[in-house]
């Protein structure tokens, strides 16, 4: 399994921080190093965001590998056109990709504007289980396969719009160039460890030919160092406002041009509203739109600049996009696969299930009430588990002794 | 049965914030043995339904939940007004909740019947002025 974020263990002192934050209780401190568990892992980068050392970093792709290619194609996400206040015009920021190193660029509000149009059309048409839920936000949609199992039918059966833009850019690519597909590689800039990780394990279940993903930040600190005056424009940047606003919380669901929608930012937030959602609540909802970083994909792990101030700068570029006159989208012209999940979402059972038997799930939830009711339920953390009920469970499984409870250690001294 | 499980909470009176707080913990852990979203569906809707009710009609009570490997049995006890007539309960849309607590949006009168709808067996013992107890039953 891919690790979507590394932990430096000289660095790491063992405080808890990153272990309580941590949504779907996949952190564990043992011997005075946090330890991630993968299968639990679900990408949000809550870690990375809470962690005073530094400890913790995103795991994406080096720069360096766009030099594997002859003919190199960058797919910067939305959130790329924030970081930067200080330029007035996206061809500026579209263009500057290419002082860098790369051949050509194509934005992911391109694949946002394509996504929009199919959601829009498939939700008037009733062929959305009501309510959708959008699939853009690969943690939330590995959230509810985790810890939401109730909510998978209602997922929304697309591929994000940064995958949309990779396959549409690559085509492009072949035309233009005549090269053949294996010559162009075609690169993500995401602000996003899950989408990474995405990538990597092919969670999209649909081969969109992605060499890559480079962050945000790296990327976006190598085009601050370029003079904007010497920036050459020769690419225009072609996506309507509503493409680049999916960087910002809310953007999506002004999209579908339906009344009954919301959107949800903020991992806590996301959590509180799935739960509410699972019970039956808000069932008048047409569309849910899910962001897990606090703001959208602005205030994504990999981003450089502040996400609130970012999503200032991308409020202002789409007012430019919406005065001018390339206000203009590219077409959903494909087939139904070419924008789909190749089979269904399947749920995964790492957080929930204490056992696949049923027997076995029952004799360690007796282990873990055993457990549970010898423990003083202060959740301090100490043991290296989250809390009490965590450490419980760890206990049932057989990974953690109740000794290492600092209460329970102090009573037999 | 002693290989049964048996879990119990109060339910605060009057605490419409911490409302749910019992059926939700029950959900989570029949999600942590593995049993169907469908049964999961029905505990979590029908109990939540009488937990509401004690919070808004019994200053609260008390949920014995007992989980076996082949049922449910949650027994909700109260020591509240207790119902006059469970028959006329029991109808959709019937309601003696203050206009206080409809504005909360409880009290429109599904309580019981979705406790019906969402359980395999309920059995409803209640007296004026003593109390009530609601006992479902649920297949796994």
């Amino acid at each position: 399994m891919f690790k979507s974020v590394l932990i430096d263990k000289t660095i790491c002192n063992g405080c808890i921080n990153c272990m309580k934050r941590c949504p779907t209780k996949a952190i564990r401190v043992v011997d005075g190093k946090a330890e991630i568990n993968v299968a639990r892992c679900i990408n949000c980068g809550e870690c990375v965001r809470v962690c005073q050392k530094k400890a913790i970093h995103p795991n994406f792709d080096s720069f360096e590998n766009i030099n594997k290619f002859k003919y190199k194609v960058a797919v910067p996400s939305a959130a790329f056109f924030g970081q930067f206040g200080n330029v007035q015009d996206l061809d500026t920021t579209l263009n500057s990709l290419r002082n860098v190193g790369f051949d050509d660029v194509f934005g992911v509000a391109r694949g946002s504007d394509v996504l929009t149009a199919l959601t829009r059309q498939a939700l008037s048409q009733g062929k959305l289980q009501k309510t959708c839920i959008s699939s853009s936000c690969p943690v939330c949609v590995e959230l509810i396969l985790m810890c939401f199992h109730g909510l998978k039918e209602n997922l929304a059966p697309y591929i994000p719009a940064s995958h949309i833009a990779a396959k549409m850019a690559r085509e492009e690519a072949i035309k233009k160039t005549g090269l053949k597909s294996e010559e162009i590689g075609v690169f993500l800039i995401s602000p996003c460890p899950a989408h990474v990780a995405a990538v990597k394990e092919n969670f999209y279940q649909n081969d969109s030919g992605i060499d890559g993903v480079l962050s945000v930040r790296e990327v976006g600190i190598k085009v601050m160092n370029l003079r904007f005056d010497e920036v050459d424009i020769k690419a225009n940047y072609k996506a309507s406002s509503l493409g680049l606003s999916c960087a910002i919380s809310g953007g999506e669901v002004e999209g579908t041009g339906l009344d009954r929608v919301v959107d949800v930012d903020g991992m806590e937030n996301v959590v509180k509203f799935l739960k509410e959602l699972e019970d039956g609540k808000h069932p008048e909802l047409e569309f849910v739109e899910l962001n897990a970083c606090p703001g959208g994909c602005v205030g994504g792990v990999m981003n450089v600049e502040n996400g609130y101030f970012a999503k200032s700068t991308i409020t202002r570029l789409c007012r430019e996009v919406m005065k001018g006159s390339r206000n203009v989208t590219d077409f959903a012209d494909k087939t139904y696969d070419y924008y789909t999940i190749a089979d269904k979402w399947k749920v995964n059972n790492a957080y929930y299930k204490l056992d696949e038997d049923f027997a076995q799930a029952f004799v360690k939830m007796r282990k873990m009430e055993d457990a549970r009711q010898q423990l003083p339920g202060r959740d301090c953390g100490m043991c290296g588990a989250p809390s009490c009920k965590d450490f419980a469970e760890d206990i049932a499984q057989g990974k953690a002794n109740i000794q290492q409870c600092i209460f329970i250690n102090s009573d037999d001294n | 049965m002693s290989e049964c499980l048996k879990f119990s909470y109060l339910v605060e009176g009057e605490n419409f914030d911490g409302a749910g707080a019992a059926s939700e913990d029950t959900k989570a852990r029949l999600k942590r043995l593995g049993v169907s979203k469908e049964v999961i569906r029905k505990v979590a809707i029908s109990m939540y339904e009488a937990e509401i009710n004690m919070v808004i009609h019994a200053n609260g009570g008390k949920a014995d939940v007992m989980i076996c490997p082949d049922k449910i049995k949650v027994v909700m006890k109260d020591t509240g007004k207790g119902i006059e007539n469970i028959e006329q309960a029991m109808q959709e849309g019937f309601s003696t909740a203050s206009e206080q607590i409809r504005s909360l949006g409880f009290g429109a009168g599904m309580g019981l019947p979705n406790m019906k709808k969402y359980s395999d067996s309920l059995d409803i013992q209640s007296q004026v002025g003593v109390g009530t107890v609601v006992t479902m039953e649920y297949n796994i």
